[in-house]
């Protein structure tokens, strides 16, 4: 029984024992995993750089096995690719360590489309997802996809906002593309799959470890044309990620923030570290190739509500930061029951929101 | 000889008549009882034989035998000693015994003669009152206590050799008290707890007077020090006077227990901790005794820390919230206790508490998923009411403190909201008079038919609501319920959407915090 080249790739990065850098060392002598799979036993037992279980797990080959892992993919509607494949995104191919296969669930990588990643940390201000969202779905308008990590926070506002402005977006995961992590993200993981698709290097069926994390942050810089940095602390992750994308060559935006907010400490420090100030979506079209630029991007029509007077006055108090209600209530000189009453009403008219328990911001 | 005397053993809140029956003849001299009696009834033998001796009777050597009828209730408690003793001195000849059938006797004697308190006068002194007793004749100390209920001759004594007199002479009018009708003797200003002590908290002050007026249960989250406990503690104070029914229940129960809530007006408050056990949360052990959660009939169980407490003892509690009474059942008995309690929770919203304040807070999602999930969605339905406090800047309390309110301005303050919680009992009492219910939380579904109707645009709203949070048949009624009494508490007949936009508002935290899906701390 003979197999296809996708499964030979499939057996190769599924060896056990056999981690990234010892595949690159593999393949430098036998090209492709064909050759591999093919080869010698008494030659594989020579190398004196593989250890004993790594030599015995080459040399079995369970052809039944690989096919049944590789049907299993099949099944599931995950989609294989190698980097010798012409499916293997372009972007990918320059880049230091790239890996060898990719797993996606959903549409195709495009690769003619400009990408944008959008990064920051999971815990952000209201500001920082706003923000996240916003630019997210401009890009969306544009016709420029937006590419991110499936996390809380920052990431999980790029992915929405993308949705809602009908864009593609594609999540890169540290961990199996079979994996919904973090779980309470799944109905956003769904809405993914149908507009865009979910990356992984690591097996489908791979739990989220520690250190895949990191890893992944190679690859959303390493996908997208411009890195935008909407929040991030002093350690955060998002900071991998800006690394990554200097060691390719990207270009970086990083949203600025308050000097004294400590989620924006990150950012605040990339710009002074020569990062570009990012203050409105035409600073990310100066790199990104215009003709595939599609200006669409109307404006917002307003909203004709009608709202009654004890509403308007309410309204007017509010801004994008989230405020207490009881605060709202002072401000309007309103009290406290009738605030209720009337936020409830605004909320419902759904042009303001409520952030966390009882704090509220205009949409 | 053979003579008969009245005494009552305590079952749950209630006493049941027993009699104790006499019979000295001749023989070798024993003194013997029968009648599936407890330790401490076993032990009178003792007792009655130095008091009979002490109290300068001749204890006769004879054949002695004491029966406690009827024999199949198990007699516990020291109440017995008084009816023992006189069952014995009218067996000897010493009193005379024709008011015997219509006196009742409950007190412990001591050696010496003297008769001391026992617990739980009060369902005695009931069931001599309902079974037709003329006299009862209880120890002085707990004369207070029995003189509670009315239409009943109560006679307080600290001897036996009083009781003898008293007996011989035919109970002299002199000797009677009898229970006066009760007053609103509630020193109403002796409060120095007043509402407005709580610094902010607008939103919170006004679901929990919402609460009190309609007796709602209310759960209030927030971070430490927010004045969470503190909250608690004041609602009884701004809680109208128990009326005379529920004085007495409260009485009765904590004259079994014996806690500090007897005869006074001010609704108890309970606060266990919250290592306390399932039968210390819902009675048993020893005698069956009443639980924190019947001790607080008719008036507040506050649980702390909610999430501390266990899992198992919580979800105990969902039973005896909805029914109002708790059942016992051991050793082949069964005993019910009423526990109609305004259930007040407080919890933190995380491990650390300070979510959602992300500049603090440092818990993870799973976290605070987790740390909420202590708390079952049965268990959250038990509430009407659920609130989560601000928290309080510093900047904030120093403003407050310069304002400097006086505790006349509190006083007045309070008066305020005590008047306007009054009107809306006052309102729901006349509407229920002719029903089993007596607070709007007390409506079960059928009745919230009947007594809540609802606007088409109520309905619209709240059908709305129904469907974007997925509301239970439960959480839905509920709201309903907490739209009445802010209609109530308004002074309006009919429940408005405006009524019902606040009553849903109270329900919301729930779908913020634990309906969350995807991140909890956005969107």
């Amino acid at each position: 029984m003979e197999l296809t080249e996708n499964e030979y790739w499939y057996w190769f990065v599924n060896i056990s024992r056999v981690g990234r850098i010892t595949r690159n060392r593999l393949l430098s002598i036998y090209k492709c995993p064909k050759n591999l799979f093919h080869a010698d036993a008494k030659e594989i037992k020579s190398y004196k750089w593989l250890t004993e279980a790594q030599k015995n797990n080459i040399i079995i080959k369970d052809v039944d096995a690989v096919k049944k892992g590789y049907m299993y993919l099949k099944q599931k509607n995950i989609h294989f690719t190698h980097v010798n494949s012409p499916l293997y995104p372009d972007r990918l191919m320059n880049i230091l360590d790239k890996p060898h296969v990719l797993y996606y669930k959903g549409m195709d990588i495009n690769s003619t489309n400009n990408t944008v990643a959008i990064v920051g940390s999971r815990r952000c201000s209201e500001y920082g997802r706003r923000t996240a969202y916003n630019i997210a779905r401009e890009l969306a308008g544009c016709g420029i996809d937006v590419i991110s990590g499936l996390a809380y926070g920052i990431d999980s506002a790029a992915h929405k906002g993308c949705l809602e402005g009908n864009g593609m977006t594609h999540a890169i995961l540290g961990c199996g593309v079979n994996v919904c992590y973090p779980q309470s993200n799944i109905e956003l993981y769904m809405n993914i799959l149908d507009k865009g698709s979910v990356i992984s290097e690591y097996h489908p069926d791979a739990g989220p470890l520690a250190g895949y994390f990191p890893e992944r942050n190679r690859l959303i810089s390493g996908l997208s044309d411009v890195l935008v940095i909407v929040e991030a602390g002093e350690k955060s992750g998002s900071l991998i990620t800006v690394d990554c994308a200097l060691e390719q060559g990207k270009d970086i935006l990083a949203v600025p923030g308050r000097i004294d907010d400590v989620f924006s400490k990150g950012c605040n420090e990339l710009i002074k570290m020569g990062a570009q100030l990012y203050s409105n979506i035409n600073d990310i079209f100066d790199y990104l190739d215009r003709t595939k630029i599609q200006c669409k991007c109307e404006k917002n029509q307003n909203k004709n509500i009608f709202l009654a007077t004890e509403e308007k006055m309410l309204y007017a108090n509010l801004c994008f930061e989230p405020k207490h209600i009881n605060v709202i209530a002072k401000e309007s000189d309103m009290d406290i029951e009738q605030a209720i009453r009337v936020i409830f009403n605004l909320e419902r008219k759904k042009i303001i929101r409520q952030t966390t328990v009882n704090c509220y911001v205009k949409v | 000889m053979f003579c008969k005397s009245y005494c009552a053993v305590l079952i749950g809140v209630k006493a049941q008549i027993v009699q104790v029956e006499a019979d000295v003849s001749d023989g070798l001299p024993i003194f013997h009882m029968v009648g599936y009696l407890g330790s401490e009834v076993k032990e009178a033998s003792d007792r009655v034989r130095s008091a009979i001796k002490n109290t300068g009777y001749r204890f006769l050597p004879k054949r002695i035998t004491v029966n406690f009828a009827p024999a199949d209730i198990r007699k516990a408690g020291t109440a017995f000693d008084l009816a023992c003793a006189m069952a014995l001195m009218g067996a000897f000849g010493y009193t005379d015994t024709v008011l015997y059938s219509e006196t009742l006797f409950v007190g412990e004697l001591s050696l010496d003669g003297r008769i001391n308190g026992i617990q739980g006068i009060l369902p005695f002194v009931l069931a001599a009152k309902n079974n037709g007793f003329k006299y009862c004749f209880v120890p002085r100390e707990n004369i207070g206590e029995a003189l509670m209920i009315n239409d009943i001759a109560v006679i307080g004594v600290s001897s036996l050799k009083e009781v003898c007199d008293i007996i011989n002479s035919h109970i002299p009018k002199e000797c009677i008290s009898y229970g006066e009708e009760q007053k609103e003797s509630v020193s109403e200003d002796s409060a120095d707890m007043f509402l407005s002590d709580i610094v902010g908290q607008e939103h919170v002050k006004r679901a929990a007077i919402i609460a009190a007026a309609g007796r709602h249960n209310i759960l209030i989250i927030g971070s430490p020090g927010t004045g969470k406990t503190m909250l608690a503690e004041r609602l009884p104070f701004i809680m109208p006077p128990p009326d005379d029914d529920e004085r007495l229940e409260i009485s009765v129960i904590s004259s079994i227990c014996d806690s500090e809530y007897t005869v006074t007006g001010i609704r108890p408050f309970r606060s266990p901790h919250f290592t306390i056990t399932p039968s210390g949360l819902l009675g048993g052990g020893k005698g069956l005794l009443p639980g924190e959660i019947s001790r607080a009939h008719n008036g507040i169980l506050f649980l702390d820390e909610l999430t501390e407490f266990k899992r198992e003892t919580l979800e105990l509690l969902r039973l005896p919230l909805e029914s109002g009474h708790v059942a016992l059942a051991r050793n082949s008995r069964i005993i019910n206790y009423p526990s109609n309690v305004m259930l007040i929770g407080a919890m933190n919203p995380c491990p650390c508490g300070y979510y959602p304040n992300i500049n603090r807070c440092r818990c993870s999602q799973s976290q605070i998923k987790r740390y909420l999930g202590k708390i079952s969605h049965a268990f959250l339905e038990r509430f009407d009411i659920i609130i989560e406090t601000e928290s309080v800047s510093v900047s904030n309390l120093i403003e407050k403190s310069k304002m400097d309110i006086t505790t006349a301005d509190k006083n007045r303050h309070d008066g305020i909201i005590k008047e306007n919680i009054k009107a809306a009992y006052n309102i729901q009492k006349e509407r229920y008079t002719n029903s089993s219910v007596k607070y709007n939380s007390d409506l079960n579904s059928t009745d919230i038919k009947s007594y809540c109707h609802l606007t088409s645009d109520c309905e619209e709203l709240l059908g709305d609501v129904y469907e974007e949070w997925g509301l239970s048949a439960r959480t839905r009624n509920r709201i309903v319920k907490v739209a009445r009494t802010i209609a109530d508490y308004e002074g309006c007949r009919d429940i408005d959407v405006n009524h019902l936009n606040e009553a849903i508002f109270y329900r919301k935290t729930e779908y913020s915090l634990w309906n969350k899906k995807g991140d909890m701390v956005w969107n």
